[in-house]
């Protein structure tokens, strides 16, 4: 199929105006590397991963925090009434440590989230509830691989890949205020074993950066429950607002990013049963915002839009993602 | 006579002029020499690849460690390493090409600004 019509494809499931706003995106992000401008180095999107490694005995560290939620049912796209007035809202805060680089090109990351996450609900004929609960999540533990590098002054271009597994060491027992284990969403840890591989292309050209990653998530079962699997699309822009031009590694640097993030996940499977309200397509559109006042600090923020919930039956629609933090570098040894 | 009289002048300028201009070149070399005296010693790295100056604070952490650094400036405009030397440090073109490389990133030009026991070196990018 011609890349072409794949596009077609994948923008005649969209609505009209989210159709208009991604093919706009789609186009600026294909054309902006184009640009006769002198492109380097924005490579560092927050959500977007980078081919770009920290070096032998270098290391780095980043945490964020992110607020979302989801409340107000969608069937087949459309909004209709949820009789639990279902409200959630999740908070994380991943911690992630690249604390080795076994070669100048191959790095391994540790991540482990706080998640807490809490529900309002009306339960049939009963009063306002509310549930939470709160820990250590699932703990990522990857590598990536950078097998291709072409440098030039100013900018690079790189080929990696990604990938590890997640180890399901978040809690999964937590109850409803009836005393009922809460749905699996509402946990702190999935339950599963998940293998996620994702290939990464950056591209840095002086003040332009342009990143995209295409990735897998193979899920394993827990119980009679098999999660979907996940494939995810990921692109940003990345522009460096000032300096127009470095004198020295020491200025201070502040870019400005554009990313498109989506997840096309299969229905989960419970005892052989596929369940018809589980997996779509997600995409969320942010601006990013990113400080380097020192080479080793560095400060990010995002706002995360939801423009496309192409979600299975019926399911809790997905609300605008907030996040801010920070990254470290330092040396290994 | 005439030709005689020519020839004699022009030998006589030549014997003026030319102490004058060997002169005047010794000075320039002096101060050459004493310019080159009075720079501190350095060597400067052309690096490619190096994007932000969070990416590329590997290289400045590698070079920084190298024994006999006295002061070090990375500009990322120019992609170039300044080292300034300590006394008689210098290093060979292998261990900074390796400690670069280390780094995450390419060499393409080595200079220094004093003899050395090492030559300076450039690579011409892949395609010239």
């Amino acid at each position: 199929m011609r890349s072409s019509a794949i596009i077609e494809e994948f923008l005649g499931a969209c609505p009209a105006r989210q159709r208009l706003a991604l093919t706009l995106i789609m186009g600026l992000m294909l054309l902006m590397p184009l640009a006769p401008s002198q492109l380097t180095a924005q490579a560092l999107p927050f959500h977007t991963e980078t081919a770009i490694t920290t070096g032998f005995e270098q290391g780095a560290a980043r945490t964020f925090s992110a607020f979302f939620g989801r409340d107000g049912l969608r069937l087949d796209g459309a909004a209709v009434p949820d009789p639990m007035q279902r409200d959630i809202d999740v908070f994380v805060q991943p911690f992630a440590v690249l604390p080795y680089a076994i070669t100048p090109m191959w790095t391994t990351r540790i991540v482990a989230p706080f998640v807490h996450k809490s529900m309002d609900f009306t339960p049939p004929a009963g009063t306002r509830q509310s549930y939470s609960t709160s820990g250590i999540g699932d703990v990522l533990v990857d590598t990536k691989w950078v097998f291709l590098s072409r440098n030039k002054l100013k900018g690079t271009t790189r080929l990696g890949i990604e990938g590890g597994v997640r180890i399901p060491v978040g809690k999964t027992g937590a109850l409803l205020p009836g005393g009922a284990v809460a749905p699996r969403p509402l946990q702190v840890g999935s339950g599963y074993w998940s293998f996620p591989f994702k290939a990464l292309f950056t591209l840095t050209r002086d003040r332009l950066g342009f990143l995209a990653n295409a990735g897998y998530q193979v899920n394993a079962s827990d119980d009679d429950f098999t999660a979907g699997d996940v494939f995810s699309y990921d692109a940003a822009l990345g522009f460096r607002l000032a300096p127009g031009a470095y004198n020295t590694i020491r200025d201070k640097s502040l870019m400005v990013y554009l990313e498109l993030n989506g997840t096309i996940s299969e229905r989960d499977d419970l005892s052989g049963l596929s369940n018809p309200n589980s997996g779509g397509h997600l995409v969320f559109l942010s601006p990013d915002l990113q400080w380097i006042p020192t080479p080793w600090l560095l400060f990010e923020a995002s706002v995360q839009f939801p423009v496309v919930q192409d979600l299975n039956g019926t399911q809790l629609e997905y609300g605008t993602r907030f996040q801010v933090g920070t990254r470290v570098r330092f040396s290994s040894f | 006579m005439k030709r005689l009289s020519t020839v004699l002048s022009l030998a006589l300028a030549m014997t003026i002029v030319t102490p004058a201009v060997t002169h005047f070149q010794d000075v320039l070399a002096q101060d050459s020499v004493a310019a080159k005296v009075d720079q501190p010693r350095q060597i400067q790295i052309t690096i490619l690849g190096m994007s932000c100056p969070f990416c590329a604070y590997g290289v400045q952490q590698k070079l920084e460690k190298l024994d006999g650094v006295a002061e070090l400036e990375v500009v990322l405009e120019t992609g170039i390493a300044t080292l300034k030397l300590e006394d008689d440090a210098d290093f060979s073109n292998e261990l900074l090409e390796k400690t670069v490389v280390e780094a995450g990133f390419e060499v393409s030009k080595i200079a220094r600004n004093f003899e050395s026991d090492y030559p300076d070196f450039e690579r011409k990018p892949a395609g010239e």
